[in-house]
């Protein structure tokens, strides 16, 4: 066999491709979920009926502040998050070591919502770049976006010929492994440049987990458990200042930070920061406004400046896209649905290639298994998660983990449907099985909205209505895969 | 006939195998050290993101690169070479 | 209303595109001044697409043009699929 330029990178897409795209395409799926995080919470909470743009009242933000002067005195590190289009809510949370946690108050009057325990849509953000495994998965999920970025530069030098010709090229009724290529290629690079920046801009953000600026050793080096620092011992002792009226010092630093919009408030023993919002711009910055306690006077304004602060803020901005307005940010939805497409896509014809000589084999089947489980388990085990919120009661104690439980042991139970009929040579059927799931999930979400929370479905359809049609969607690609499976198989 | 083939395919497999390896140890330490000397210029975490930046960029090229040909293998050796010897001077 | 300019300028560079490669997406060749206005399209038009995107949204203005590219391309190529079937 000759070895060309050619062939060589086909081996490493392919391969590279499978081994990471498998933990990609989790990775893809839930980081465009994560562009509607906010809004799948409040999808996930009805309870929360706030309309957008409700305006902050002083009532509120005094709420607010005695119930952050109680915890500070009972010793807990508080902020504040103000309201948003987004989420319209007052919010005084805390770090309870898993999630942010706390009270919601409405900020026309102040009252606090009693909305149901859930990770909501922060849990796909989560998962998104940890894995669920702290800093260990932030390192796998970087590690796993060089070898996508290495897997892309492969594929665009087999490629690289018919990269502009064939660029809008489809031959959907050509023989099935040849359509297969062709969609695989069409939606890649046509979302290329999307992908490109998605994942480079993503491994940037915790760009030290890989490339430390500290000796190569420190990576092998067994992470220190945290200790509290010093000035928090002391804030733990120090009896905190009384708060001064928050809206005057909004204002304040509202000019004071070149009219941006306040995001949220740190409060500190003797002083509180005020820091910009994330939407005010595509330069995700951590500007803010210091203000000594009690009297509120303010101390210092903190900005960053420099290019290289700024090319870095801009990295930061355009992946959280913190800054887009709705628009932009379901063209960032589709882009990653399609950045998903591109490696399922890729996945499976990885897997249709090698099938003739190497189905037989069980690293093949367990390959196979793993594909079904992550393409067909992971959508069905976040509907899962989608269901057991509505149907477990409100109230219940520890439901939020309750929920988590849900969704890993939907994938769980999936992994093992799929590893249980690759065992038998049955393939089509764990495939056929799941998609009729996702069908009947996705499907039913409308309903079980209606069903159990029609007030919060009248009170933001907006909101209701699309996420339910995402369920719609994903119920009909399901159906319309599985359909293709029959015809094929007859 | 097929017996060859099938060694054939084999030894191409190792041969690929231990050339991605190959591959990834001898460029992540150059995207290291690029990094590493260009957060040596004076400014704090500034030269630091500045390194980040260009080494996150470089490191998935310098991998294709190496493993596409011996030629590649050579060039990014070379140039960690060349970084090494700036970082040397540099400190 | 920087999405829709934009998209629908992909749209026509794209079909541009499809319109100088007939053999490949199976449409019927074009005479040298038709071909020359083809050329010119393809070129221009995500061009002004660019200029537009942005002049009118900055930052975002350029996200939406590699996402109006994408959209648009689907789009033609959905077409030229169903058309071929």
């Amino acid at each position: 066999m000759r070895e060309t330029l050619r062939t060589r990178m086909g081996w490493l897409h392919g391969w590279a491709g499978f081994v990471a795209g498998l933990l990609a395409v989790c990775i893809f799926m839930t980081g465009s979920l994560s562009v509607f995080d906010t809004e799948i919470t409040r999808w996930m909470q009805p309870e929360n009926q706030v309309p957008a743009n409700a305006p902050l009242t002083d009532t509120a933000l005094n709420a607010a502040s005695s119930l952050i002067h109680d915890q500070q005195v009972r010793g807990a590190s508080v902020f504040l998050t103000l309201p948003s289009v987004r989420s319209p809510t007052l919010d005084v949370l805390h770090y309870d070591g898993r999630q942010f946690v706390g009270t919601l108050f409405d900020p026309r009057t102040g009252t606090s919502i009693p909305a149901r325990a859930t990770m909501g849509g922060t849990f796909f953000f989560s998962f998104h770049y940890t894995l669920l495994e702290g800093i260990t998965g932030t390192r796998i999920v970087n590690i796993i976006g060089v070898v996508l970025l290495v897997t892309i530069i492969s594929g665009i030098v087999i490629h690289i010929r018919a990269l502009v010709p064939d660029i809008v090229r489809v031959r959907l009724s050509a023989a099935r492994l040849r359509g297969w290529l062709d969609a695989h290629l069409l939606v890649g690079v046509l979302v290329l440049p999307f992908t490109i920046m998605i994942i480079y801009t993503g491994v940037l953000v915790n760009a030290g987990l890989i490339l430390p600026a500290t000796p190569l050793t420190s990576l092998f080096t067994p992470e220190k458990v945290r200790t509290p620092p010093t000035s928090g011992m002391k804030a733990a002792t120090v009896m905190p200042q009384p708060l001064p009226p928050l809206a005057p010092l909004l204002a304040t630093a509202r000019r004071d930070l070149q009219g941006r919009d306040a995001g949220f408030i740190l409060f500190s023993p003797d002083h509180l920061s005020i820091y910009a919002s994330d939407a005010s711009g595509p330069f995700l910055t951590r500007d803010h406004a210091d203000f000594s306690l009690p009297d509120g006077r303010l101390v210092g304004i903190t900005t960053t400046s420099g290019s290289v602060a700024h090319t870095m803020q801009v990295m930061h901005g355009l992946h959280y896209a913190r800054f887009a307005p709705l628009d932009l940010r379901w063209l960032y939805f589709v882009s990653g649905l399609c950045g998903t497409a591109t490696i399922a896509s890729g996945l499976v014809l990885f897997l249709m290639k090698r099938r003739s000589r190497s189905g037989h084999r069980i690293g093949f089947r367990v390959g196979e298994s793993l594909t079904v489980s992550t393409l067909t388990g992971l959508p069905i085990s976040i509907l899962a998660f989608l269901w057991c919120n509505h149907l477990l009661p409100a109230s219940m104690a520890g439901r939020d983990r309750l929920e988590i439980g849900c969704f890993l042991g939907a994938w769980i139970l999936c992994t093992g449907h799929a590893g249980l009929q690759s065992s038998g040579l049955r393939m089509n059927g764990a495939w056929k099985t799941q998609l009729c799931l996702i069908a009947l999930l996705g499907g039913g979400l409308p309903l079980l909205d209606i069903l159990t929370c029609p007030r919060a479905v009248y009170g933001l359809p907006a909101i209701h209505a699309a996420i339910d049609g995402i369920g719609m969607l994903a119920a009909a690609v399901a159906l319309y895969v599985r359909h293709r499976l029959e015809s094929d198989g007859k | 006939m097929s017996t060859d083939r099938t060694e054939d395919r084999i030894r191409l497999a190792r041969n690929r195998v231990a050339g991605i390896l190959l591959a990834s140890l001898i460029s992540y330490p150059v995207a290291y050290f690029v990094m590493m000397d260009i957060a040596h210029v004076p400014g704090g975490t500034v030269g630091i993101q500045l390194g980040q930046i260009m080494a996150l960029a470089c490191l998935p090229v310098l991998i294709v690169l190496c493993f596409s040909a011996y030629a590649g293998l050579l060039g990014v050796c070379a140039a960690g070479c060349v970084a090494v010897l700036a970082g040397l001077l540099i400190s | 209303m920087t999405f829709p300019a934009a998209f629908l300028l992909w749209l026509m560079a794209f079909s541009c595109h499809v319109r100088l490669h007939p053999l490949r997406y199976g449409v019927s060749p074009l005479g040298p001044h038709a071909r020359h206005i083809a050329v010119t399209g393809r070129i221009v038009a995500p061009g002004v697409a660019w200029a537009l995107s942005a002049w009118l949204d900055g930052v975002t203005g350029v996200l939406i043009w590699f996402a109006s590219l994408s959209i648009a391309g689907l789009c033609v190529a959905l077409c030229l699929a169903s058309r071929r079937r």
